[in-house]
């Protein structure tokens, strides 16, 4: 049982977290407006792809950076921002919050919901513009993705991980090739969840067609594994730009860790040094051997269950 | 016109931290109405610079001196807002300085606001 003293104690330990230090703002001028490019004096610490608020409560994100100014795209209409506004500076780059709270719902590209159910609190800060995953990290593409048409499967089999571009004229059936790849990734087991997260970008595309969409998922109980972010056509164009990004952060948050895959060994060997009897390797000298540091790698991934 | 070329013009307009008048009005009537709208930014942004802002909620005299002698070589305008209550709010260029008791309240509502939600 927790007595009050404890009570009062940890109180009184979030009341110190508080202090009291003078604010320091770094604002900006709004010098133009056009076309959903708003170019604002000042802002001297900002950084690209930081994300600015307005007078009005409309945002946007630093896309250039001049000598006094900076060229900020907006996320809004920004009509009612004019010149002399003020802007000011968030501090953080623009993020998605990702996470497991996320699938079946339907978002935009800043992660705000679009199905009108509460917004997302929980999940993994991911920064909307980060540079992708280098070729060692990633794991080969060794597992099948199966997208249940059997011309694909047969002929042009897709792995998981890999990238495949649908090309073709309008009215071919693109989308549909996606929709059912996502709708085919349901397991057949009744209650049991898919092994595979599927997210589904729509840019640029009618309301009318991604609600469609969104209701063809429901219907074949395919969207509790799927998420969806929209930037449909009457959105600014600058949320149409972010979109693809948003789905290439979402994606990087579940993306599984390399050593959890069970082939880490042969590859954590064959980047560990090879040592020679003569000639300690700089590794041993250190008082490490190459295979310890291997064993070390390995072992988070043997406890897992992996190996 | 270039950006070095428009520095020069900005330096030319100014004596001891002040606008020249007549220097103004003779790169102005030089200048085409393209060129003129980025002179006149460019003076704003340079005007915008060289001053300082002062919010205090009273007229203190000693106050306003002792500011004075922290930035002398800028042009120092004061402003009377009763809504800070006590203290002062500094604005220099793009830098905002919040030390009031304005800013401490709010700093508090937002302290609890996220902490005991």
């Amino acid at each position: 049982m927790i007595d009050s003293n404890s009570i009062l104690q940890q109180l009184e330990k979030r009341l110190t977290k508080f202090s009291d230090e003078p604010k320091i703002q770094n604002i900006g001028i709004v010098e133009k407006n056009s076309d959903g490019v708003v170019v604002v004096s000042g802002l001297s610490l900002a950084f690209m792809g930081e994300k600015i608020i307005f007078g009005n409560g409309e945002s946007g994100v630093i896309l250039g950076l001049e000598e006094d100014t900076a060229s900020i795209i907006l996320f809004d209409k920004g009509e009612s921002i004019k010149e002399g506004d003020k802007a000011k500076r968030t501090g953080n780059l623009l993020s998605i919050l990702a996470g497991e709270d996320l699938m079946g719902r339907v978002i935009n590209p800043l992660g705000i919901p679009l199905d009108g159910t509460p917004a997302i609190k929980k999940g993994q800060k991911m920064p909307l513009e980060r540079i992708a995953a280098g070729v060692v990290e990633r794991e080969p593409v060794n597992t099948p993705l199966k997208t249940g048409i059997k011309a694909i499967d047969a002929m042009i089999p897709i792995g998981r991980g890999q990238r495949e571009l649908i090309i073709g004229d309008r009215g071919l059936g693109k989308t549909a090739i996606a929709i059912d790849t996502i709708i085919n990734q349901r397991s057949n087991v009744k209650g049991q969840k898919s092994n595979v997260i599927c997210i589904y970008v729509a840019i640029g595309q009618k309301q009318s067609t991604v609600a469609q969409i969104i209701g063809r998922l429901k219907d074949k109980d395919a969207l509790d594994y799927t998420i969806v972010i929209a930037a449909n056509a009457p959105d600014p164009a600058a949320l149409q730009y972010l979109s693809p990004y948003a789905g290439a952060a979402l994606f990087d948050n579940h993306r599984r860790p390399a050593t959890d895959h069970p082939d880490c060994y042969r590859r954590l060997r064959a980047i560990a040094p090879k040592r020679t009897r003569g000639q300690p390797s700089s590794v041993r000298r250190n008082g490490i051997s190459s295979t310890d540091r291997v064993h070390r790698y390995v072992a988070p991934a043997v406890f897992s269950g992996q190996l | 016109m270039t950006v070095k070329l428009l520095k020069q013009l900005i330096k030319y307009s100014y004596n001891n931290n002040m606008l020249n008048p007549k220097n103004v009005n003779r790169i102005a009537n030089l200048l085409n109405r393209n060129d003129l709208k980025l002179y006149i930014r460019a003076i704003k942004i340079q005007e915008r610079k060289l001053s300082v802002f002062i919010d205090t909620p009273m007229n203190n005299m000693k106050l306003k001196e002792k500011f004075k002698d922290t930035f002398p070589h800028k042009n120092i305008y004061f402003r009377n807002d009763p809504s800070l209550m006590l203290g002062a709010r500094i604005t220099a260029d793009d830098m905002i300085l919040d030390i009031n008791l304005n800013n401490t309240l709010e700093s508090i509502i937002k302290f609890v606001e996220e902490d005991y939600d």
